[in-house]
């Protein structure tokens, strides 16, 4: 499991990258911080919930079902998990 | 002189076929499911009932539009379509026509097709009677196409999600894929043609074409998955692609 607390934005945001390729076969290059989910890198509901668990499991924070609704964009997801981990910070 | 009054006499069998469909669905709607309904014991065995009955209605509108000139329906391999389930049935989506005339090749079929169905006067009694399955719920979606081939059922998935663009092939979106995936990665794929083409996405119905319409179903091998353990996301994404592949082909040897 990766270390959320001694994570910054950057980090969370390559971690993510990683995830993706993994996951969806998304090349890291394709994804920036303003890719849009839909429009510009094809994923779609079933694909939003199989990142949620993989974050969840290998970032070791709990989602909620309102946590994932209106994420459009990279950097939404990239704040969620920031303010997760503030949560767990703080 | 005779082309032109053949195209005008089509065009009456057009008018005449699709308001034999819209009071044939109220018909089925309005009577036939309640009576239906009545008298079945529990919720699958009205489904299975009205799809049943659906199936026939369907094959006597294929007779009626063969009668009157509009279309000509070939089969090339009937004794592919599936008889009974567990099946997944994928199928290209270029006419209006497509999911009408494919339920009449199948006894059985849990269709998945548009919410605005349900509000729609014509259409609602019927999806609701047979259950068909709204495509509109992302994963609710799949998992409720799981369960229905689970329990043993046909299921028909036009991967596209609406009609094809006119000449080709939309999008694939990818729930086929994951129904396949979770349901041991087999689909049947049905290639539909219609030449010349007519009662495509925006062409209104009485615009048509220069001689009937001969709509081909061509069932292909099962497309299987790979079994290699991928993640579920890259998993459905290269079936999706071979699904798209498959299609892609089958229209190309069509079309030359």
């Amino acid at each position: 499991m990766a270390e959320l607390a001694g994570m910054d934005a950057g980090e969370i945001f390559a971690f993510l990258k990683d995830v993706m390729e993994r996951e969806f076969d998304i090349s890291p290059e394709e994804i920036r911080l303003e890719s849009d989910f839909v429009e510009d890198l094809d994923m779609d509901s079933i694909d939003a919930v199989d990142l949620a668990v993989a974050v969840e499991e290998e970032l070791g924070v709990q989602f909620e079902t309102d946590d994932l609704t209106g994420l459009q964009v990279m950097r939404d997801v990239v704040d969620l998990i920031e303010r997760k981990r503030a949560g767990i910070g703080g | 002189m005779a082309g032109a009054l053949d195209r005008w006499v089509r065009i009456a069998g057009t008018g005449a076929s699709f308001a034999f469909f819209g009071v044939g669905s109220l018909v089925l709607g309005l009577i036939a499911f309640p009576i239906l309904a009545a008298v079945s014991w529990n919720e699958t065995n009205r489904q299975m009932r009205m799809q049943r009955l659906i199936h026939h209605s369907f094959r006597v509108f294929e007779a009626f539009m063969k009668a009157v000139g509009v279309i000509a329906v070939a089969v090339p391999a009937p004794e592919r379509f599936p008889k009974r389930g567990p099946c997944l049935v994928i199928a290209n989506h270029p006419t209006l026509l497509d999911y009408v005339l494919l339920v009449a090749q199948m006894p059985q079929a849990d269709v998945v097709v548009k919410k605005a169905y349900w509000s729609n006067p014509v259409t609602a009694g019927v999806v609701r009677g047979a259950g068909y399955i709204p495509n509109d719920t992302g994963e609710a979606t799949v998992e409720e196409c799981v369960r229905r081939i689970e329990a043993g059922r046909i299921v028909l998935l036009f991967p596209e999600g609406t009609r094809s663009p006119r000449g080709g092939l939309g999008r694939f979106q990818r729930g086929a894929a994951h129904v396949a995936l979770a349901t041991g990665g087999r689909a049947l794929p049905v290639t539909v043609t219609c030449e010349p083409p007519g009662l495509m996405r925006g062409q209104p119905w009485y615009d048509v074409p220069e001689r009937r319409m001969q709509y081909t179903f061509d069932a292909g091998e099962p497309i299987v998955a790979a079994p290699d353990g991928e993640p579920r996301g890259r998993a459905s994404r290269s079936l999706t692609a071979a699904y798209r592949e498959h299609f892609e082909k089958r229209l190309g040897n069509t079309d030359g």
